[in-house]
C-alpha cells in the first residue's frame, strides 16, 4: 500500500463521505427554518378550567382550576370575598389554581381593579397553601369590548407587574385577551411581559396570535379555547394544531414537561 | 477495530494531500454551519428543551419565563421550598356553590347545515350553541363582532332560543339537523354593541352576558327577558319573583332575523 494509492483512490472516498453527512445534516437542521412550524409544539397536554366559586373541580381531565371572577366590583355575579376564599381553598386541596378576573369600565375604575387585585394577592398570599407553587397568579380577561383603553389596560398591566413581581415563587399574570380586536402593536403592547393566553376560537384570532410570535416573538401561549364553541373550534388539539411557530405554556412549579392549554366555560 | 484505524489513518492521510485540504476547509465550515444551526433551532423550539439541555448542561440553565418574567416565576430552585406543615386554617368559609346549572350539552357538528352555520356567523359573530341537561330549549348566542375581529356583524347580537317538546327526541338531539327558523331571536337592548360574552349561566335558566363596554345583563332563558346583573336581580328569579326587565327591539323569528341588520337601540347600558 503505497500513499499515492491512500491519497487519489480510497481514502478520498471516505472523505467525501464525511463531507457528504455533514452536509446532509446541516441542510437537515436549516431546514427546520425554512418550513414553518405547523402546530404549537409540544402539543399541549393538560390544561386547566374555569370553575365558578363554590363549584366542583372542573372535570377529571383539568389539572389546574381557573376561579372565575368575573363581575366584581359593581357588577357582582361573585363576590370578591368568594374569589379570594375559593382561591385559597384549592391550594388547601393542592390544586394548581390561577384566579381570573375581567376588567370592565362598566364595573370599576382602573385604580379600583387595582386595588381588588392587590386585596387578592394579599390575601392568597396571607392564606393560601403553598401559593409559590399552586397559585400561577391572575388570569386578566382583557377585551377591546370591556371599555378601557389600550394605554388603560397597560398601566393596569405594569401595575400587576410591580405587585407580582414581589411575590414569591411563580405567582404571575395570564393574559386571556381577545387577540383580534386591537392593531397587532396594540396588542403587543397590551400584553407586556404576561403570559398569554390568548383566546382563539375563530381563525381571524389565531392569525392574530400568530402575528405577534413572527413579528414581536412572543410565541409562548396557554391557548384559551371556548368548550362551547361549534366542532372543531371546541377541541384544544385542533386549535394548538393551528398556532404556528409557538408552544405551549409551562412551567416547572406546575410540573417538568407538562404543557398547558386553557378550557374557558361556564360553571 | 484494526479496520476502524486503517480507515481513519486512511482519512488523515485524505486530509493531508492538496485536494484534502480543501476538502477538511470545506467540511471544517459544513460542522460549524451545522453546529450553528442546530443550537439555534434548539433555543427556538420548546420541543427541543432536552436538546438544548444537553448543548449547555455545563452552565445548568434556568428556565426561561417568557419575555420579560422574572427568572424565578418558573424555576422552583430559585422560590421557597414546599411547606411540610399543615394547611393554615381559614380564616373565612368557602361559600357555597352559586345557583348551579346543570351540565350543557353543545350543538353538534350536524346541528345546523354547514350553509346555515356559514350564514349564521356571518350575520352573528362567533356562536355558542348548547342546551342544558333536562331541559329543553336549545340556546344560541351570536356575539354580534364579524368573525374577521374587524367590526360588528351585520346581524348584532342574539340570544335565539328553540323549545322542544319533552318526547322529541329529534329535536332535542344534539345531532340532528335543526332549522334556523324555528328559532326565535331575542336581542339586548343595545343589539349593534359588540362583542357580546356569555359569561356565566344560573340554574339552567339566567346567562350573564357582558355586553360590550355595557357591563353585564342576565337574560331569561325562561321569559326572553333581559335584566340588570345584581345578586339581587339573581336572587329575585330564583326566588320566583319577576324583576323588571330592560326595553329591548322586539323579538323576531330566526328566519328574519338572519335576513335583516340588527335592530335599533332601544336603551342604554344596562
Amino acid at each position: 500500500m503505497t500513499f499515492n494509492s491512500l491519497s487519489v483512490s480510497r481514502p478520498s472516498r471516505y472523505a467525501l463521505t464525511v463531507f457528504g453527512v455533514l452536509m446532509l445534516m446541516t441542510i437537515t437542521v436549516w431546514a427546520g427554518f425554512s418550513e414553518p412550524a405547523q402546530a404549537q409544539s409540544p402539543t399541549p397536554n393538560h390544561y386547566m378550567e374555569d370553575s365558578y366559586p363554590g363549584n366542583a373541580f372542573p372535570s377529571d381531565d383539568a389539572d389546574a382550576v381557573v376561579v372565575e371572577g368575573l363581575g366584581s366590583l359593581d357588577c357582582s355575579s361573585f363576590s370578591e370575598a368568594s374569589i379570594k376564599s375559593w382561591t385559597v381553598e384549592w391550594t388547601v386541596r393542592q390544586r394548581k389554581v390561577v384566579t381570573e378576573i375581567s376588567p370592565q369600565s362598566a364595573c370599576g375604575s382602573i385604580s379600583e381593579y387595582e386595588i381588588l387585585l392587590t386585596r387578592i394577592k394579599d390575601y392568597v398570599e396571607a392564606n393560601a397553601h403553598y401559593p409559590s407553587g399552586r397559585w400561577a397568579g391572575f388570569m386578566l380577561d382583557e377585551e377591546p369590548g370591556y371599555g378601557f383603553s389600550p394605554s388603560q389596560l397597560e398601566s393596569l398591566n405594569a401595575r400587576v407587574e410591580e405587585m407580582m413581581v414581589n411575590t414569591p415563587g411563580m405567582s404571575w399574570y395570564f393574559q386571556e385577551d381577545q387577540p383580534n380586536g386591537w392593531e397587532l402593536s396594540t396588542y403587543n403592547a397590551i400584553l407586556g411581559n404576561s403570559w398569554p393566553a390568548g383566546q382563539a376560537y375563530t381563525s381571524s384570532m389565531v392569525s392574530a396570535m400568530n402575528a405577534v410570535c413572527s413579528t414581536y416573538a412572543v410565541c409562548v401561549n396557554a391557548v384559551t379555547i371556548n368548550s362551547y364553541n361549534s366542532s372543531p373550534w371546541n377541541s384544544l388539539s385542533y386549535v394548538s394544531g393551528l398556532v404556528h411557530d409557538g408552544s405551549p405554556w409551562q412551567n416547572n412549579y406546575w410540573n417538568v414537561g407538562w404543557y398547558w392549554g386553557n378550557k374557558w366555560r361556564y360553571g | 477495530m484494526s479496520r476502524f484505524c486503517r480507515r481513519l489513518r486512511c482519512l488523515l492521510f485524505a486530509f493531508t494531500n492538496r485536494k484534502g485540504a480543501s476538502l477538511m476547509t470545506a467540511s471544517f465550515f459544513v460542522l460549524l454551519l451545522f453546529i450553528a444551526g442546530y443550537a439555534a433551532l434548539a433555543s427556538t423550539s420548546a420541543s427541543n428543551h432536552h436538546a438544548k439541555v444537553a448543548l449547555v448542561a455545563v452552565t445548568a440553565p434556568l428556565e426561561n419565563c417568557g419575555r420579560g418574567v422574572p427568572t424565578e416565576k418558573c424555576n422552583p430552585i430559585l422560590g421557597p421550598a414546599m411547606p411540610t406543615q399543615t394547611p393554615p386554617p381559614q380564616p373565612i368559609t368557602p361559600p357555597g356553590p352559586v345557583w348551579s346549572s346543570p351540565p350543557m350539552i353543545n350543538c353538534g357538528q350536524t346541528f345546523f347545515s354547514s350553509s346555515t352555520a356559514t350564514a349564521l356567523s356571518d350575520q352573528f359573530g362567533t356562536i355558542d350553541c348548547f342546551r342544558f341537561s333536562g331541559k329543553s330549549p336549545w340556546v344560541l348566542v351570536g356575539d354580534g363582532m364579524s368573525t374577521d375581529g374587524s367590526g360588528a356583524a351585520p346581524g348584532g347580537q342574539i340570544v335565539a332560543r328553540e323549545t322542544c317538546a319533552s318526547d322529541d327526541n329529534v329535536c332535542l338531539d344534539a345531532n340532528s339537523e335543526h332549522d334556523f327558523s324555528r328559532f326565535t331571536v331575542s336581542y339586548p337592548p343595545l343589539p349593534s354593541s359588540y362583542p357580546a360574552r356569555l359569561e356565566v349561566t344560573f340554574g339552567g335558566r339566567l346567562l350573564s352576558i357582558s355586553d360590550a363596554n355595557c357591563g353585564l345583563f342576565t337574560f331569561d332563558i325562561q321569559t326572553g327577558e333581559w335584566h340588570g346583573h345584581t345578586p339581587a336581580v339573581i336572587n329575585a328569579i330564583k326566588s320566583g319573583a319577576r324583576p323588571a326587565a330592560f326595553a329591548t327591539p322586539i323579538a323576531a323569528s330566526g328566519n328574519a332575523a338572519i335576513h335583516r341588520h340588527a335592530p335599533a337601540a332601544t336603551g342604554a347600558c344596562g
